[in-house]
């Protein structure tokens, strides 16, 4: 019973790696690919690592709120090619100018979003359900709209917004950082962010203390969509056309940064540093693989690995910190009587 | 006591109807509660108690009647609005959040605010922690999540919640259904905290010894109606539990109406 001190500096140590562990695991991650190839430090490897992660980091980001209120987003699969789809289509066929295109782009998924949230109030329905529904719903509008093929020449401004950079950074990068600063200090220091958690885990609670959840999933999809469209309109800048096919293998790529990331599938904590370390994660194995050699066809399965080798090191490192807290207290109690 | 129950009453309940599908819940009551009292609702399950406690409380909305505040009519839509009038519910569940810690709880809904979206996260523990302190000195690591928290704790935080922000009215809903022997010593301890700090207290509960222990009056209930009203100290269990089973008729109507 009588543990010294070396307990106590072990258990402090365990639980900032627990609590820091996606960071703790990309890094171990960049030290393993440091060694294997010697062209992965370089600093161009490095911002090509960052650039490829941008346009699902952006939807991550948000998917994290989602995620954390024990909600997911499926639609964000059908929100992004429309979106991409209806801002190059604005541009090339209605002859919108670049700016006014963007600002219609974030609009529809913002409202799409919107719909999304009236929809799970209404319908009083799972947002599983609902989205996986609406997902579909955009996905085929964007299919008649583009007629089932890309829209390209897209004006050299927009295409400069995906492609362009200022030093070494590419655009894309530059507006994804301020993105995480703002997601980062709403998750720490919000009023939405508490009552998001705590819907997650108790949705009586959360109503009982006056809180609409109907007014609180509006602005947790509104936001999602929000940042969906974003993501559209950054992808359909980079690849310099709207793509049909654009965004399929999205929600994988986002719900993999969220998880390793260190949110619960199942909500209730907000980690959202955590989900920009999960995408570093990503960026970094499929980045590995192609350094290494494996073929890229090799890369969806890895990521599918990844994501339960993620939930499973969750539900166990979950089950240590709460013993951790356990003991705590236990010691706390011992050393009042 | 005397005193106390000349004064005006903080509520007034009269003449309330509340109608399910025509099955009348709740026929024509009426109800005062006073500052630093506390009066217990009894009865069957569906006698109507808690769907009376329900329209103080914002969560059930009546057909008929009136309520006043403090002299002031009021009309609660929900919980919310009877909050903001001085009215706190603490349910059966407690209805805490158990990953926040016990200042976030005891603020949920109500947080202090800077720029609007942001909490004052370094007030509201100081707060908190001062309440909690007050009504239970043995309360520890209040930064620890509620979920490690035991059930008598948990009852601090959902009181320290009625304390912290004035609340008049105090309903509590079944109190001590989910506690244990020492738990429930702690929550009769809280309750008359509570009273001596001049809340008018109305307590649903099928436990008559907590009832009597706590209880300044004892209104029962039988389908929907007031079928008697005591004061404590000269009530009888017994006198209780028949009013409680035969709906405050005689032997006879009641052996009636099981036929």
């Amino acid at each position: 019973m009588n543990k010294p001190a070396i307990d106590i500096a072990e258990i402090i140590l365990l639980k900032v790696i627990l609590a820091n562990r996606a960071a703790f695991f990309a890094l171990v991650l960049a030290g393993v690919l440091a060694v294997a190839s010697p062209y992965f430090l370089t600093l161009q490897n490095l911002f090509n690592v960052l650039d490829q992660v941008v346009v699902f980091t952006a939807v991550a980001l948000a998917a994290t709120f989602v995620l954390g209120a024990g909600d997911i987003d499926l639609s964000i699969i059908g929100i992004v090619p429309l979106v991409g789809a209806v801002v190059a289509w604005l541009m090339v066929n209605g002859g919108f100018p670049v700016s006014a295109a963007i600002l219609a782009g974030l609009l529809l998924g913002a409202v799409c979003g919107m719909l999304n949230a009236a929809l799970i109030a209404m319908l009083r329905l799972p947002s599983f359900i609902v989205t996986l529904a609406t997902g579909a719903i955009f996905q085929g509008i964007m299919f008649v709209i583009t007629n089932m093929t890309p829209i390209t020449n897209l004006p050299a401004d927009f295409v400069f917004l995906g492609q362009g950079r200022i030093g070494p950074f590419t655009i894309p990068t530059l507006v994804l950082v301020p993105l995480i600063a703002l997601m980062v200090i709403l998750q720490r220091s919000s009023v939405f962010a508490q009552h998001v958690v705590a819907l997650a885990n108790n949705p009586e609670a959360v109503r009982v203390a006056g809180i609409s959840t109907n007014w609180l999933r509006f602005k947790l999809f509104t936001m999602m969509g929000l940042f969906a469209g974003l993501a559209g309109i950054l992808l359909t800048a980079r690849s310099a056309s709207a793509q049909v096919g654009a965004g399929a293998n999205l929600l994988l790529l986002v719900v993999a940064a969220v998880v390793i990331g260190g949110t619960p599938i199942t909500g209730g904590r907000l980690m959202m540093l955590g989900t920009v370390f999960g995408s570093l994660t990503i960026g970094m194995i499929n980045n590995g693989l192609n350094l290494v050699g494996f073929p890229t066809t090799f890369q969806t399965a890895t990521q599918g690995l990844v994501i339960l080798l993620a939930l499973y090191s969750d539900s166990r490192t979950t089950h240590i910190q709460n013993r951790i807290a356990k003991r705590a207290i236990r010691r706390e109690l011992e050393q009042a009587k | 006591m005397n005193e106390e129950s000349e004064k005006p009453p903080v509520v007034t309940l009269r003449g309330i109807d509340v109608l399910f599908g025509g099955v009348h819940a709740v026929d024509n009551v009426d109800l005062d509660l006073h500052a630093g009292q506390v009066l217990a609702l009894l009865g069957h399950n569906g006698a109507g108690k808690s769907t009376l406690a329900g329209v103080l409380s914002g969560a059930v909305t009546k057909d008929k009647g009136t309520i006043e505040i403090d002299g002031r009519q009021v009309d609660f839509k929900t919980p919310r609005q009877a909050r903001l009038s001085g009215v706190e519910t603490i349910y059966q569940t407690l209805a805490l959040a158990g990953n926040l810690d016990a200042a976030s709880n005891i603020y949920l809904g109500r947080e202090l605010r800077r720029f609007g979206i942001f909490r004052r996260q370094a007030d509201m523990r100081k707060a908190a922690a001062e309440v909690l302190q007050r009504i239970n000195p043995r309360f520890q690591n209040i930064d620890n999540l509620v979920q490690t928290f035991s059930g008598g704790q948990r009852q601090s935080i959902a009181i320290a919640r009625a304390v912290l922000f004035k609340a008049r009215v105090v309903i509590l809903d079944e109190p001590t259904a989910a506690l244990g022997p020492s738990e429930t010593l702690l929550f009769k301890d809280l309750v008359k905290r509570l009273r001596d700090e001049g809340v008018a207290i109305l307590m649903i509960s099928h436990d008559i010894h907590d009832v009597f222990e706590l209880a300044d009056k004892l209104v029962v209930m039988a389908d929907g109606r007031v079928v008697g009203r005591l004061n404590t100290h000269e009530a009888t269990k017994d006198q209780v539990l028949s009013l409680i089973i035969m709906g405050g008729g005689t032997t006879e109507q009641a052996a009636t109406k099981v036929s």
